[in-house]
């Protein structure tokens, strides 16, 4: 009986304990990690530029994915509905543009791919060459 | 109410900007186009039945004998905003709602070029929002705020929205706080109803200048204003005038008409907000006070404090405000022993002034509570539930639902809410 829960456990996917997310950029990105404060500046939009000076666009998932609550819960503490009415105040005021947003992972990694300003997050995972990981995330559940 | 009228001035010239940068040639071009809106669907009954709840002093129009009215809270609003490079953009956002004067030039919340020579470093140039206030700037964003709409007490008054002008914003890191500096500088042209449904208007063009920090550390955010305002137009010139012509029989004439008068007359306001949040309570408050040489913009002092409670997505909140006034009610009396019809005529015309001078006063309170539902995603539901009480000499954020009739005794109306706020 043991045994089989110890091989139920080693069987249960790294997922039911939380999806490892890593934020990452354009591989030309001269930047080799960032602090949790700066990726909490850039997806809140604090500010524009990474932290040498180089402009930055902030990638974001659809609404209502489960990945995006994952993110903004483990990186701000804040649920979705609070990032969007927080986002609402900066996007209305017009002072910010809010981030684009795409529906998956290749889509996203895609448009990183393609943008050397880019910054984005997506599922711990094998990631093709024209993206580099700048921070990880391990989302408690 | 809900209707455009085509007579774009501030369209106009924002497009022939927008057209100038497009040809302007850019380094890191992007041109990027994003489309985004907000709506609220809002409904609302007030109990009483001789004031006409209204959501702010721009509306001619709202609830009153628990009538339950959906125009006073239901609004939509459409955004476009532009990018061509790191440093250049645009925004352009119409909202159409129960207002005054309704026309796509009142439409026009916002439309203006944003320049970023580097990051924290912005400026503005076109009609933008008159960032006074904490929530100036999205006001009419219900999504982006706890409560039904924005607190009664304290922003009822404030019918400025926007300022055509031009701002500078300053943002920098100290010593782990977010500090934010702003100097604005606009012109700001409307028209207020003067009863209920009426034709009849007041009108104040004026300017508008100021300078606000904001401070950002944790939880915890604090704002302070200073805005300057001149009045450009002699929006009682008519009763001025008569004043004048009676003063040789009426000594105190003289000093009612320079109370009255509008003209490059000037007020101000000190604004304090603070805000905290930690994700699981969250308390917003808001203090201002009204400075004024111009009798029809009373001195007056507005505050109101919030404390709500998150629990998954549910937000439960209490609220209250208060508006008083600063100043005495003035006491007009015209004199005795005047022969007629002479008599009559500055019987009339005193009347006409107290209306004027005390009419204007506000002079209430209120304290509720109410719940918001973040059902799905970019959606809320809220209900509120508000009792007010309203001074007899203080109903100005009201309407009279028999404008022949002066209000003789203080009253109270319980004002309930239900709102629905999206954003797409």
């Amino acid at each position: 009986m043991s045994r089989l829960l110890l091989i139920l456990l080693l069987w249960l996917p790294a997922s039911a304990f939380g999806t490892d997310i890593v934020v990452v950029v354009h591989a030309s990105n001269p930047l080799t990690q960032l602090q949790q404060k700066q990726v909490v500046d850039l997806f809140m939009g604090r500010a524009s530029s990474f932290p040498n000076g180089a402009p930055a666009r902030t990638f974001d998932w659809n609404a209502g994915l489960p990945l995006r609550e994952l993110f903004y819960k483990s990186l701000t503490g804040k649920s979705e509905a609070q990032v969007d009415a927080y986002w609402a105040t900066l996007v209305f005021a017009g002072r910010m543009s809010p981030p684009q947003q795409f529906p998956s992972d290749q889509a996203i990694i895609d448009a990183v791919a393609k943008d050397p300003s880019a910054i984005a997050y997506v599922p711990a995972q094998p990631l093709p060459k024209g993206v580099k990981v700048v921070m990880e995330l391990s989302p408690t559940p | 109410m809900f209707c455009f009228v085509i007579s774009p001035r501030v369209v106009a010239s924002t497009l022939l900007c927008t057209a100038a940068l497009l040809v302007s040639p850019l380094s890191q071009a992007i041109n990027e186009h994003r489309f985004s809106g907000f709506a609220t669907l809002g409904l609302v009954t007030s109990s009483n039945d001789q004031l006409v709840f209204r959501r702010d002093v721009s509306q001619d129009d709202g609830s009153y004998d628990g009538a339950l009215e959906w125009q006073t809270d239901s609004l939509v609003g459409a955004q476009w905003h532009g990018r061509w490079s790191h440093q250049l953009d645009a925004t352009v956002q119409l909202v159409a709602k129960e207002r005054f004067n309704s026309g796509l030039e009142e439409a026009v919340e916002w439309a203006f070029i944003g320049y970023r020579p580097v990051d924290g470093v912005d400026l503005r140039v076109g009609r933008m929002g008159a960032d006074i206030f904490t929530l100036s700037d999205y006001r009419q964003v219900g999504y982006a705020y706890p409560w039904a709409r924005p607190p009664h007490d304290f922003y009822g008054l404030l019918s400025i929205f926007h300022l055509d002008g031009i701002d500078l914003a300053k943002q920098f890191e100290f010593n782990g706080n977010t500090l934010r500096l702003k100097a604005f500088y606009g012109n700001h042209d409307q028209k207020f109803p003067v009863g209920l449904r009426s034709e009849g208007h007041s009108r104040l063009d004026f300017d508008a200048g100021g300078f606000s920090l904001a401070a950002e550390r944790a939880h915890w955010k604090l704002r302070y204003t200073y805005a300057d305002i001149k009045i450009n137009n002699n929006a009682t010139r008519s009763l001025v005038n008569a004043l004048n012509s009676v003063s040789p029989y009426w000594p105190q004439a003289t000093e009612l008409a320079d109370m009255t008068a509008t003209y490059e007359r000037r007020f101000s306001y000190h604004a304090l907000g603070l805000n905290y949040d930690n994700n699981d309570w969250l308390l917003q408050g808001e203090f201002s006070r009204l400075q004024s040489q111009v009798g029809v913009v009373p001195q007056s002092d507005r505050a109101y404090l919030s404390l709500g409670r998150r629990l998954n997505q549910f937000t439960v909140y209490a609220l209250t405000g208060r508006s008083k006034p600063r100043r005495e009610l003035i006491h007009v009396s015209a004199p005795a022993g005047l022969p007629s019809p002479l008599a009559e005529q500055v019987a009339q015309l005193a009347q006409i002034t107290r209306v004027s001078l005390n009419g204007v006063r506000i002079n209430q309170s209120s304290a509720g509570a109410g719940v918001r539902w973040d059902f799905a995603a970019k959606m809320a539901l809220k209900l509120q539930v508000e009792e007010f009480r309203i001074d007899a000499d203080g109903t100005n954020l009201w309407l009279r639902t028999d404008s022949s009739q002066a209000i003789q005794t203080d009253q109270r109306s319980t004002v309930t809410s239900l709102t629905l706020d999206m954003l797409f």
